[in-house]
């Protein structure tokens, strides 16, 4: 950990606070720059403490004092014994179960060793006795099922999905994590992605996690997902669609976004409608603009859009053409035809001279890394970047998945709401994953392929933040459900 | 004291409800936020719903505040405030230096409250004490009706008996309606208004897996919103195959917010051994109790009995004496004169103090109601 710390600060001893606003973000000095980061540092002081999860500051100390006592070297014994002492603070929620029902009821599903071992863990004897060199070394070990603890939660708390549950309301969540899975069901997790298990197990203890940290945010956002409350009682779109559109709006950080990336994200979209909207009354466009899109769209809904162009129906147009497709097409039209964009469309032409002015902030390999959705399916990672691909149909299992990886409308389309509202990027890290929440509340599905209902969902959640019926600038601190 | 309305069955019931009071502060967009690395645990009052019966199951009425003793750890408290049945209640102490009587109102909003005409809790406004007795005259039942594939068998007459149900509750008390599968939803948000509540009854489909325990720790954590007397109806048979949280969690949420829990079910629910210990266990923790009726059909005595309860209990609440138990803490509620003694007490055997130093989720992005 020292080495982490030495590279990420240059010093080699933080305190709990310290990596806290370390893992937060990066330093801002603006108002509005501090205001979130210290949000998202409180969300994951929060998990840490519905977790009651050690501090970390307790277990260096008790480390460093055991080191000493082993060494044969001063320490102050009463300190130390009051740390040890937070260490067995933890309490089991209230059983409603006997223990031979839990043996009963959840075979192979209830399993808490890891946490009863840390309950039973007693450091205050050795601290207090004359123990050998030998039980101090065995004490300090007995430290390192503490901090595992407690760097899982950091990690947890980094990727808290927006209005969790789990992470809040289930004590057990984090302990619970099983790196091996062996306590299940064989060590077959062992590294492999994470995994949720034990869900619909009253008597289990509630689910937790199995398998490496690999895919954390993805499986959170799975965990998570059912405690969104739809505002209609079917939405056929769910699943593994889902926790997706939430991963896409979890993973990213918006501190190196500048207002002219974010405007330059804006005026793609425009640029796109405005090419829509020449092409209805322009034949030769048409064609170039259908050719352009004729590689990101379904037949079907690639088809809807040529005839609404060709009746001269812009607003028809538009209505099937999702924020991302817009996006794209400016991005696309400007490779195939670099004088043209400017003359068919303004937003275009002021498109170009941003680039011109700001090639540093203005570049597709930025707005890729800034703008892009994660594709842990399709490129085996979770860096952002744009993959311009059909959307992908549902077909059930985990096709559901891959369609949350081709929907990259969302932080486009976000972004752009942020600018034309004129709000500095970074508010985008309390935006955007809230603004998921709230669209996927929203998804009505009529049957599983149903994209334009996702596409409703995006617009009408962007109806709703514009006429201020969802509070953005309150912040989240000091707010509670 | 006198006996009040006989019923058929013994029921004694006892809920805690509990303020919280956050340690952080609200931030706007132009304050830098201000970070305090110290926890800071509060617990402003605790309000409990205490049901008393004599033998045969009759309500006790009449008792005054100094007939009750009220333990917390085995430390004596004071009553802070007390009321019976929907009597406002009577505020008897003054809050301890360094709280807010405004507060007083059970919530683990980790905010202080003010209330709107429907007696929810916000941050920020006070509350004057006639604005908590006009709040909590009358209680806030939510009802959680089941509409997994489990009860595709006895789905519509389920939902005949919920709307009897609905339409016999006091006029004085609020009615929310929430429906449950794999996820929630709010068909009804709390409301006076019974035509209301009764088509959000009529909206529900059924069909996916069942998540209970998520779907009720969705509603007693909106429920924990409002001020006054909450108790929380469920209509189902179990099982339940999709949950994340334990029953566990949820109870102890239950317990820390004062709501009490009612589980309504056909006698098809016992064939389900793992639900049947769960309803009936956590219902008695909360102050509720679970029914199992012949059919839905016949639930007239659970529904009579709900409605006993919310007419009978007493309300009393405490400040807690300082106490340094920052884990569970246990309560005891006893009768004190020799000759009540005979009577049933049930009481919430306790609650879990909660750190309140940070917020712990998201609200900016509530719509309006």
């Amino acid at each position: 950990m020292e080495r982490v710390f030495r590279a990420a600060t240059g010093k080699t001893g933080l305190t709990q606070e310290q990596i806290i606003n370390l893992v937060a973000g990066t330093h801002q000095t603006t108002t509005e720059g501090q205001q979130v980061r210290g949000e998202m540092a409180n969300r994951i002081r929060s998990v840490m403490e519905d977790q009651r999860l050690v501090s970390l500051d307790t277990l260096f100390a008790l480390d460093n004092g055991l080191r000493s006592k082993g060494q044969g070297a001063t320490y102050n014994k009463d300190h130390l014994a009051a740390l040890a002492g937070e260490l067995r603070e933890f309490e089991m929620p209230q059983p409603i179960f006997t223990s031979s029902e839990r043996t009963n009821w959840a075979a192979g599903t209830y399993d808490n060793r890891h946490t009863e071992i840390e309950m039973k863990t007693d450091l205050v004897k050795v601290i207090q006795s004359s123990a050998s060199p030998k039980q101090v070394e065995e004490a300090r070990g007995q430290l390192a099922t503490f901090l595992r603890d407690s760097l899982v939660g950091l990690n947890y708390a980094y990727y808290e999905p927006p209005g969790s549950q789990v992470l809040h309301n289930n004590p057990l969540f984090v302990r619970s994590h099983d790196f091996s899975g062996e306590t299940v069901m064989g060590v077959e997790r062992l590294w492999q992605p994470s995994h949720l298990f034990g869900e619909g197990s009253p008597a289990g203890g509630g689910a937790h996690l199995i398998g490496s940290l690999a895919d954390l945010p993805y499986v959170l956002a799975e965990a998570e997902q059912n405690f969104i409350a739809p505002d209609h009682v079917q939405a056929l779109i769910w699943q593994q669609f889902v926790p997706g559109l939430i991963s896409n709006a979890i993973v990213p950080r918006w501190w190196d976004v500048s207002r002219n990336e974010l405007h330059a994200v804006a005026l793609y979209q425009r640029a796109g409608e405005e090419l829509l909207t020449a092409a209805s009354k322009d034949e030769e466009l048409r064609g170039k603009v259908l050719a352009v899109l004729s590689d990101r769209m379904f037949p079907a809904a690639h088809a809807r859009l040529g005839d609404a162009l060709r009746e001269g129906d812009a607003k028809a147009a538009l209505a099937v053409t999702a924020p991302a497709d817009s996006f794209y097409l400016t991005a696309g039209f400007q490779q195939k035809y670099p004088d043209q964009l400017g003359k068919v469309s303004e937003a275009g032409l002021e498109l170009e001279a941003l680039q011109r002015q700001k090639p540093d902030e203005v570049n597709w390999k930025k707005l890729s890394r800034d703008f892009g959705v994660v594709h842990p399916v399709f490129a085996q990672t979770y860096a952002r970047e744009f993959i311009s691909i059909r959307p992908f149909p549902a077909l059930g299992g985990n096709y559901g998945r891959l369609m949350s990886e081709c929907w990259d409308s969302g932080n486009l389309y976000w972004a752009r709401l942020a600018d034309e509202m004129g709000y500095d990027p970074v508010l985008l890290n309390r935006m955007v994953p809230q603004l998921t929440r709230r669209m996927v509340e929203r998804i009505y599905a009529s049957d599983i392929d149903d994209w334009p209902a996702t596409l409703r969902a995006l617009e009408e959640t962007g109806a709703e933040f514009r006429e201020g019926k969802l509070s953005m600038l309150e912040g989240t601190a000091g707010n509670r459900n | 004291m006198a006996t009040g309305k006989k019923v058929s069955y013994v029921i004694v019931s006892t809920s805690l409800g509990l303020c919280f009071l956050s340690g952080g502060q609200t931030v706007t967009a132009q304050a830098p936020v201000q970070v305090n690395p110290h926890i800071h645990v509060a617990v402003d009052l605790v309000q409990l719903n205490v049901a008393v019966t004599d033998n045969r199951g009759n309500y006790v009425t009449g008792l005054k505040p100094g007939d009750f003793t009220i333990l917390e750890d085995g430390i004596p408290q004071k009553v802070a405030t007390f009321g019976e049945g929907n009597e406002p209640t009577r505020k008897l102490a003054d809050a301890p230096a360094g709280t807010n009587v405004g507060n007083a109102a059970p919530s683990a909003t980790g905010n202080a409250l003010e209330k709107n005409a429907q007696g929810q809790g916000r941050p920020g406004e006070k509350v004057t004490a006639e604005d908590f007795s006009a709040a909590v005259a009358g209680a806030n039942v939510f009802v959680l009706f089941d509409t997994s594939n489990y009860m595709y068998r006895g789905f519509v007459f389920a939902q005949d008996a919920i709307s009897d149900f609905i339409r016999s509750l006091d006029n004085a008390d609020r009615i929310a309606f929430y429906s449950y599968s794999r996820d929630l939803s709010k068909a009804a948000q709390l409301t006076a208004e019974r035509a209301q509540v009764l088509r959000g009854v009529r909206t529900t489909v059924a069909g996916d897996d069942a998540a209970l325990y998520n779907c009720l720790l969705l509603t007693v954590k909106d429920a924990a919103k409002y001020v006054g007397r909450k108790v929380i109806v469920v209509f189902s048979n179990g099982p339940d195959n999709a949950s994340v949280v334990p029953p566990e969690d949820v109870a102890e949420l239950a317990q820390s917010t004062g709501i009490a829990i009612y589980m309504v079910c056909t006698r098809q629910a016992k064939l389900e051994p793992i639900s049947t210990a769960v309803f009936e266990r956590m219902t008695a923790a909360t102050g509720g109790k679970a029914y199992f009726a012949k059919s839905w059909q016949d639930e007239e005595r659970a529904f009579a009995s709900i409605r006993d309860d919310l007419a009978h209990l007493y309300s009393l609440s405490y400040y807690p004496q300082p106490n340094p138990n920052r884990g569970w803490r246990s309560i005891t509620v006893k009768l004190n004169s020799e000759p009540m003694k005979k009577y049933h007490v049930r009481t919430r055997n306790g609650y879990r103090l909660q750190a309140s130093r940070f917020p712990k989720e998201e609200a900016s992005l509530a719509v309006p109601e």
